[in-house]
């Protein structure tokens, strides 16, 4: 299963990961890729064991009035498999800022 | 987890999006999923909305996000199928146990059918398909001479010098290796100290590069050299099986450097062969290898087609390039040869000769002789067992539909509930290949107890050394086999029970609004199966009544309780000895008690060996292009008392016939040979005026001499001066085989030249083989402690043996046909008694109106008969049309045999209308008052 190459966009969606981007929409929007990528990437990741995903606290959500969002993490061998594919795919490092700023389409 | 609905989400477009997509999610992932999104966009809504930035732009941002998920839900539609997948196992399990003896009686009927097919495709594959264990096997092309007068079995063979032009003169070869027959040969390990003892192993000569072009690396020390194959190497090297090195030697690695001696040649082992490899013979066990050329004889005969040759193409190479290549060379041999010897050819001689070409086959799966035995029978026995499992088929397709009755109301009930005829037909055929898959395991079970049966029928070396073990290929057509069979049954009734009238049938108690049609279905399988089962049969027939022939046959001798056996003297004996061991060794024999004559021949009779001469009869008027070669054969004392040949004309051999053995009689072995008689013959150098005698048998006598008394009448060999005198007149006798005439045939006297080398000796006795293996050890042991006894068996054995072909076929496809048979009538009792059941209304109605029993079983009987003429009709229709296909496996009899096929067509009628009886009489024993009441 660990033996699994990532595709680039897998590897890029880890990344996301990795620097914190938790849910859905905002990986969609830190790496530029559309929903039918994302989401099949993720589940299929999550089959695999390189993700798992949790559901938001439900105070948070009923605060903002809306359901609970789910979120995604990394696993260890998620991590694992994100430092294999590093070292193939090289510019993965630079492709993604560190998470602070705001969703790319909050300025849009 | 939390599952909380926001009504004011409902009426954006975006929000209703998600919920129709989320219609086609599985159910099981669905509420998670529209919760995911669902929240994903309205926190997105929000943020949007906290700036100040949910303008008509962002909008159309979500819903073009809302529309991604779309490609999301259609991604997991796969777990949809998985989900119903389970659901439809669970289910189908559950019924399978519901219904413990319909499930019972189908998986083993099913287990039979596939298990026959298994049995047969894992001895094709075994003899044909398998891949040798060398590398890249696919490379691997064999060599075969092909031509109109080629006798089977003879192309697959190579003479040396040809062997030699082909390896030194290719350009698309990466190597091209060449093997001689295996067999068994005396072996000598020479221990330290103590002289070592004989024993026989399984051996074969190859060349030199044998192992590097078969890219075989050795377990221990290296594999054989050039070098070794090579006259001038005194001490050439020898490669052991890994078996027999476990074996004989313990797997003690020191066994490198151990000079053996085998057939008095000294070898020295080089290394152990890797675990499993055989060398190119499928069927085969060579326990050593060693190098063609380490004996000293002569191998350089053009004449000696004795060898099999197998190449390695270079990569992108084509066969067709390369035989083209090989084409060249192999004819530039034949326009030698001819040039040679051409000057005395007949024109037929002669276009035999050039009338051959070389051919070249895929090689990967090896070689084998079996493969020419057996193939046709295995191909015809596919057949038959497809055939067999199809009747399989329709019975469990006959006992689907009867149960598709009984579950009329519960499919109407899913079908008014709404479930879609798609989703009940993948239900009931999920069904039936769960059926049929679990026939398939068990089917496994049954093969392997087919395949120890059929095993028994391929020649004792062969049966240990021939992989049967089911491996990927056999695997695979099983399960294949075992689907298509499931879904080959379960569609027509799947198909009829989804299309129900709804009404009536959840109305209905024992249906009698589908009934016609369905009935219909039911009775044009059972005419089905009784044709199938009836072309079967009279297939079986026929084979069964060749062999029967072939058995009956007047062969001209008794060879009841004939023991044979050979000698092996080792070398050491010269011309002389040999003669006077043959003679003492006789004696001894014939003093033995429960002997009562023994004699000495040179080839086993009817074991398909023959030598035969083209020769010159003074008094004959010789046509120009006439064929006149005759079987010759060199027989010992009393040979005609012993095999109860009659004398008819003249006298038999007696002692005072025997010549001296002149002083320089050439002792070497010619290799053996598998090549026409006519190119091996090597013509005598004798000399000498007196005649030698010889007696004929019947048929040469009519030929050559009419009706005149050819005793005293004299004859030659062709090329040769030397006169035989004819002493007497046998009777003609089968000689090679059982299935041709008797041929021109001359007995020879072995105590006259030219003496044979190695006879057989043949002893009518009153006990087993078995029984006389000791006492005949103890005589052989007496005359020389080095003597071997070997191939001790009984005459019958032999020609049981020479049979194998027509016992196999003929036993295999009977046991086969009578199961189709047995299948055919279950299927034509199940119906009838079903049909039956189903009119026991009817039936009441017409006795308490006055009908009789007679009446009754006479009406059922009827409808029996239709079916069983209409099957007969159409089984022998198919069986006229295509048993000539087998004709050249018929003996004495034709292909469309009329005894065979009114036989064949009783026994159907009798069996089937028994079949349809019971059901009938049943139905006439009901009480005319239960069966109103009876709904």
């Amino acid at each position: 299963m660990g033996k699994n190459y990532l595709s680039f966009s897998a590897a890029v969606i880890l990344q996301a990961l990795e620097n914190g981007y938790q849910y859905g929409f905002d990986i969609m929007d830190v790496t530029g890729l559309p929903s039918g990528t994302v989401y099949p990437a993720l589940r299929r990741m999550e089959e695999t064991g390189y993700v798992k995903s949790k559901w938001e606290k439900h105070a948070i959500a009923q605060e903002e009035s809306r359901p609970p969002r789910k979120y995604y993490e990394l696993t260890r061998e998620g991590r694992e498999a994100l430092v294999e594919a590093r070292s193939r795919y090289r510019l993965l490092e630079q492709a993604q800022p560190q998470k602070n700023d705001k969703p790319k389409t909050s300025r849009a | 987890m939390p599952n909380a609905r926001h009504k004011s989400g409902f009426s954006k477009l975006h929000l209703s999006l998600i919920y129709i997509i989320g219609v086609i999610v599985p159910r099981r992932l669905r509420a998670d999923w529209q919760q995911e999104w669902e929240a994903e966009l309205r926190h997105r809504e929000e943020l949007l909305a906290e700036w100040d930035n949910l303008n008509w732009r962002t909008k159309f941002d979500l819903l073009r996000r809302s529309l991604g998920a779309f490609q999301d839900a259609l991604l997991l539609q796969p777990k949809r199928w998985e989900d119903d997948m389970w659901q439809d196992l669970r289910f189908g399990v559950r019924m399978l146990l519901k219904s413990k003896i319909f499930t019972a009686v189908a998986v083993l009927s099913l287990a039979l059918g596939i298990g026959a097919n298994t049995a047969i495709f894992s001895l094709i594959n075994a003899l044909m398909l398998r891949m040798l264990p060398v590398k890249d096997a696919q490379e691997l092309v064999l060599f075969s001479v092909t031509g109109p007068n080629v006798p089977p079995g003879a192309g697959d063979s190579m003479n040396y010098p040809l062997y030699e032009m082909f390896r030194d003169h290719n350009q698309s070869f990466n190597g091209i290796v060449t093997g001689a027959g295996v067999g068994r040969a005396r072996l000598l390990v020479n221990e330290p100290g103590t002289g070592g003892a004989a024993e026989s192993v399984e051996q074969q000569r190859v060349s030199g590069n044998f192992f590097a072009v078969l890219g075989v690396n050795p377990v221990l020390g290296r594999a054989l050299a050039e070098a070794d194959d090579n006259p001038a190497n005194t001490q050439p090297g020898a490669i052991i099986s890994y078996e027999y090195w476990q074996r004989r030697f313990g797997l003690n690695p020191n066994v490198v450097g151990r000079q053996v001696t085998v057939n008095s040649v000294a070898l020295t082992i080089v290394g152990v062969a890797p675990p499993g490899f055989f060398g190119f013979e499928v069927g085969s066990k060579p326990e050593l290898w060693w190098p063609l050329k380490a004996s000293k004889e002569n191998i350089d005969q053009k004449g000696s087609w004795w060898l099999r040759v197998i190449g390695r193409l270079r990569p992108g190479v084509s066969r067709a390039q390369a035989q083209a290549e090989m084409e060249v060379i192999f004819q530039q041999q034949i326009n030698e040869v001819a040039t040679a010897r051409s000057a005395n050819w007949t024109p037929t001689q002669r276009r035999n000769h050039f009338e051959r070409n070389l051919k070249l086959d895929a090689g990967g799966a090896g070689w084998t002789r079996l493969r020419r035995q057996f193939r046709q029978p295995l191909l015809i026995l596919m057949a038959t067992v497809g055939l067999v499992l199809l009747i399989a088929c329709v019975n469990v397709a006959n006992l689907l539909l009867a149960r598709a009755a009984t579950r009329r109301k519960e499919i109407a009930m899913r079908l008014a509930l709404g479930a879609g005829r798609f989703r009940l037909l993948r239900q009931l055929l999920t069904e039936s290949v769960l059926l049929s898959v679990l026939g398939g395991a068990a089917g496994l079970l049954f093969a392997r107890v087919c395949l120890r049966v059929l095993i028994t029928y391929l020649p004792q070396q062969s049966q240990a050394a021939l992989d049967v073990a089911p491996d990927l290929r056999v695997l695979g057509f099983t399960l294949l086999v075992s689907i298509l069979t499931g879904l080959f049954f379960g569609l027509a009734p799947a198909w009829q029970a989804t299309r129900l009238n709804l009404t009536a049938a959840m109305k209905d108690q024992t249906g009698a609004s589908a009934s016609g049609s369905r009935l219909t279905l039911n009775k044009l399988l059972v005419v089905t199966q009784v044709a199938l089962s009836l072309f079967l049969l009279i297939g079986a027939g026929l084979f069964v009544r060749s062999l029967r022939n072939l058995r009956t046959l007047d062969v001209g001798m008794n060879y009841e309780n004939i023991v044979q056996f050979s000698l092996d003297t080792g070398s050491g004996y010269n011309a002389q000895q040999r003669s006077d061991l043959y003679h003492q060794m006789l004696a001894r024999l014939e003093a033995l008690p429960g002997v009562q004559a023994a004699t000495l021949l040179y080839f086993s009779l009817l074991s398909n060996n023959t030598t035969s001469h083209t020769i010159v009869v003074p008094s004959y008027a010789q046509a120009p292009d006439e064929n006149t070669s005759c079987n010759e054969m060199a027989v010992g004392p009393r040979f005609f008392e012993t095999m109860k040949m009659p004398i008819l004309a003249g006298r038999d051999f007696s002692p005072q016939d025997e010549r001296p053995v002149p002083p320089s009689n050439p002792t070497t072995n010619p290799p053996a040979t598998t090549a026409p008689p006519s190119l091996t013959a090597a013509p005598l150098s004798l000399t000498a005026a007196p005649p030698l005698y010889a007696i004929i048998n019947q048929t040469m006598a009519r030929y050559f001499f009419g009706n005149e008394n050819p005793v005293g009448k004299r004859f030659n060999l062709k090329g040769n001066e030397q006169p035989y005198e004819i002493i007497g007149v046998t009777r003609d006798a089968k000689y090679a085989n059982l299935r041709e005439p008797p041929p021109r045939t001359y007995y020879l006297y072995y105590f006259q030249p030219p003496r044979r080398d190695s006879m057989t000796f043949q002893l009518r006795t009153s006990s087993e083989a078995a029984d006389s293996a000791a006492a005949i050890q103890r005589v052989a042991r007496e005359l020389d402690p080095q003597l071997q006894v070997v191939g001790l068996r009984m005459m019958s054995e032999v020609v049981n043996e020479s049979l194998v072909q027509e016992r196999f076929i003929a036993q295999t496809a009977s046991a086969f046909s009578l199961f189709a048979l047995l299948l055919a009538c279950v299927g034509l009792y199940g119906v009838m008694s079903y049909a039956v059941t189903r009119r026991t209304n009817e039936i009441g109605i017409r006795m308490a109106l006055g009908a009789q029993v007679r009446d009754v079983v006479r009406l059922v009987m009827r409808e029996v008969l239709l079916l069983v003429v209409l099957g007969i009709g159409i089984g022998l229709t198919a069986a006229l049309a295509t048993t000539r296909l087998v004709a050249t496996l018929l003996f004495g009899l034709t292909p469309t045999d009329p005894l065979t096929i009114t036989l064949a067509t009783l026994l159907m009628i009798g069996v089937a209308a028994l079949a349809g009886y019971l059901p009938a009489r049943r139905a006439a024993q009901v009480d005319p008052l239960v069966a109103l009441r009876h709904d």
